[in-house]
């Protein structure tokens, strides 16, 4: 589904980035993306959603190379950045239907795809607002909605749980089992190491814009331990070299 | 207190001009970025001195050296006005960083003086641009004596004060009067605009030379200080004391000047909080009914997204509005002007109706949508630059737009002015012709330059409209360009000049339009 191959970028002026990063991602993959703050986790899902370049390496979505064919790559997918900063000047109606109208999606089958999220988001009564009046949690129960609508097969996040109300965590949280369940992927940062544990088959941790472990929960968490003791496993051995 | 007002004021006052960030910046590009602004400010700057040093000087060699202050202050007063209305009273009750400043232990008129203090510096360097070159002139040509010197000084750091305090007043009003509407930013441009010609057209009627007493022609200083005391009053006392070294009417200005100012903290300062609760106040319903909707095509859903980011901001409006406007204008006054009267033929190497078209162009090419659309997108770049949309897509969207905006009023000019002109069939082609491709060519080129100079980390959105590098470079190159193609229809007259101008401007038109297709849009990252 998603394989990103010695990836390297940096940014000029700066230390930050990320450094020879391989990871692959399978149909069916609920994979967490965690490590320190400024350790390159957005760095790298900027560069696979095409929204940042990069300096060296492959990055490959649904066999479709993403340097030479951004857009049918793009297509496949979604991204939900960490704040989301939507159209505030378009009622929350009038940027799924924007969305929607990008993504070609039939006029008939807006209504009932609009409805199947919106409804237990608890969001349809405000959708004929301006997105100017959204709080922070509703911009994000939006972003959702609008990522979801045209049926990505790889859903990329960046702190998806942050400004959720429990529900609405609890409800995306489902959705993401449902669409890796059927044959889609998601690879999401977090900083919520419990929840990753609870929800992923996947981890893979980051430091200094190197990868330091990455696969499945269940080989590289010991038994006993959690992914916490993992996480501050990896980090201290990463320091000590 | 005064430490409060003191830091506040820092505070608001330290990225002016963007300078903090460029002090701060480890990125390179950033600062080449903001040299090359510089250079453009320079240049802008070079500009108004030239001319404010020519009108200086021009008043001076008719023998009007004594009309000069009173007149340096009036432009200086109207510019700093005009500007500000558009923005004082979104940059005044801005709601961005009020929440934590409001948490701290700060009194509100810490905050209203910080925030005052930062327009007032703005509109100073505004104001020093006009008297640097004109009292520079003044001084040059007249040598006056000691006082006017320390005088001078008084003017130019204080003639902002009374502008901004009016305009401050009129952007309040508007934002109040519009801050329960839906269309909030639509109804601030209309009513800013309607403020800002109403005032134009009051001030023009105060003027009208029918009032005056003829044989006053005769003593031609004074009437054009009467003219000028009309239109700004405080222009006068100031100017009598600069050329007579008068320093009651000094005072007599400085005072209205610092109690108007203060007056209006003062005012601000006691209701700020409920001003600023007024302002934030939303108008969502929370009454949605979900029913069935309708589909776009590509281009429409793009095109009508620009519209709605158009109408949402009255800066973006108000700035690009006024060119198509004055270009109708034009037109009508064609209907009024007796060209042959005007520019007689005997005395011109040219035909003046050749250059009909350009000047028809002109003020349509002043100011393109396009040149601030990429910059406006601002933290909402990660939408289009994740979806899949092709360079051609998504600029395509900005430049149908633009085109779509100017063209309704184009077309009327054009119309408006073959009824006034009745050209043949010929020179009719090229009135619409020339008009026509000079909007498709500024609107690529204000696509072009954006992308090449984006501002996309901005504050607050009226700056990036009116000072940022693309709209300067894009205006610039607007204003200039059908002043160079009317100067070579002028000195060429040959039959094939106006369809070679014609062929270049479109092959201009299509390689700009190829380089922004071209632009890897990962880059404004």
């Amino acid at each position: 589904m998603l394989h990103i191959d010695h990836l390297t970028k940096h940014y000029k002026g700066s230390t930050k980035g990320v450094t020879d990063l391989t990871l692959h991602i399978a149909p069916g993959d609920l994979y967490a993306f965690i490590g320190h703050n400024g350790a390159g986790k957005t760095t790298t899902l900027k560069c696979i959603s095409g929204i940042q370049d990069w300096d060296s390496g492959s990055i490959t979505v649904c066999g479709k190379d993403l340097s030479a064919d951004p857009i049918g790559c793009k297509r496949e997918m979604a991204y939900i950045p960490d704040n989301p900063d939507l159209y505030e000047y378009l009622t929350g109606i009038q940027y799924l239907n924007f969305i929607a109208d990008v993504f070609a999606i039939p006029a008939g089958e807006r209504e009932a795809l609009i409805r199947q999220y919106a409804d237990p988001f608890e969001l349809t009564a405000s959708l004929g607002d301006l997105i100017s009046t959204y709080s922070h949690g509703m911009k994000q129960k939006l972003a959702v909605l609008s990522a979801l609508i045209h049926k990505p097969r790889l859903l990329l996040l960046d702190e998806p749980f942050v400004g959720l109300d429990p529900a609405a965590a609890l409800m995306l949280k489902d959705i993401m089992r449902q669409i890796c369940a059927g044959g889609g992927a998601i690879f999401f940062s977090t900083h919520v190491l419990d929840v990753a544990e609870k929800l992923c088959n996947k981890v893979a941790i980051i430091r200094d814009g190197r990868l330091v472990a990455a696969g499945d929960m269940e080989k590289l968490v010991k038994p006993g331990a959690s992914l916490e003791d993992l996480f501050m496993e990896v980090a201290n051995r990463a320091e000590t070299d | 207190m005064l430490r409060q007002i003191k830091l506040l004021t820092v505070l608001e006052t330290r990225n002016l001009f963007g300078l903090n960030v460029l002090f701060h910046t480890h990125d390179k590009s950033a600062r080449w970025k903001a040299m090359a602004m510089a250079l453009l400010y320079a240049l802008v700057a070079a500009l108004l001195c030239f001319y404010v040093g020519s009108l200086a000087w021009g008043l001076a060699a008719l023998g009007l050296s004594d009309v000069v202050p009173a007149y340096l202050m009036v432009i200086a007063a109207m510019v700093v006005f005009f500007f500000g209305i558009f923005k004082a009273g979104s940059a005044l009750f801005s709601q961005k960083g009020l929440d934590a400043l409001c948490a701290l232990p700060v009194p509100q008129s810490a905050i209203v003086i910080g925030r005052f203090a930062r327009m007032y510096l703005e509109d100073l360097a505004l104001s020093l641009a006009v008297f640097l070159p004109g009292f520079g002139v003044y001084a040059f040509l007249v040598r006056p004596g000691f006082l006017f010197y320390p005088l001078a000084l008084l003017a130019a750091l204080g003639t902002p004060l009374i502008p901004l305090t009016l305009a401050t007043l009129v952007g309040a009003v508007i934002t109040g009067l519009t801050a329960r509407m839906k269309h909030k930013s639509l109804g601030v441009a209309v009513l800013s605009l309607l403020a800002a010609g109403g005032i134009m057209i009051l001030s023009f009627s105060l003027t009208s030379v029918e009032d005056l007493d003829l044989n006053a022609l005769r003593d031609l200083s004074g009437t054009l200080l009467t003219l000028l005391g009309k239109v700004y009053p405080p222009a006068l006392w100031m100017g009598t004391a600069i050329v007579r070294g008068d320093l009651l009417p000094a005072f007599l200005w400085l005072g209205a000047s610092l109690g108007l100012f203060v007056l209006m903290v003062l005012l601000v300062s006691s209701r700020f909080q409920a001003i600023c609760r007024r302002l934030a106040v939303n108008s969502a319903r929370h009454d949605y009914r979900l029913t069935a909707q309708k589909g776009s095509t590509l281009p429409a859903a793009l095109c009508k997204r620009e519209l709605r980011r158009y109408f949402a901001s009255a800066g973006y409006v108000t700035n690009t509005i006024v060119g198509p406007v004055m270009g109708v204008g034009l037109a009508v006054a064609l209907f009024f002007a007796d060209l042959e009267a005007m520019f007689p033929p005997a005395l011109l190497p040219f035909d003046i109706k050749a250059l009909i078209p350009f000047v028809l162009a002109w003020p349509f090419c002043i100011m393109s949508p396009t040149a601030v659309s990429v910059s406006l997108e601002g933290k909402n770049l990660w939408i289009a630059q994740s979806l899949p949309l092709s360079n051609r897509d998504f600029l395509g969207g900005k430049l149908l737009f633009a085109l779509l905006l100017g063209l309704p009023f184009l077309l009327l000019a054009v119309v408006l002015s073959v009824l006034a002109l009745r050209p043949g069939a010929e020179d009719a082609l090229w009135l619409l012709l020339f008009p026509l491709l000079l909007l498709i060519f500024t609107a690529v080129l204000g696509l072009f330059v954006n992308l090449h100079l984006p501002s996309l980390n901005w504050e607050n959105e009226t700056r990036v409209v009116k000072q940022s590098a693309a709209a300067m470079v894009s205006c610039l190159t607007g204003m200039i360009l059908p002043i160079l193609a009317a100067i070579a229809v002028a000195l060429l007259p040959g039959v094939w000049i106006r369809p070679a101008l014609c062929a270049a401007l479109l092959l201009l038109t299509l390689l700009l339009w190829q380089g922004a297709c071209r632009f890897d849009l990962r880059k404004l990252a």
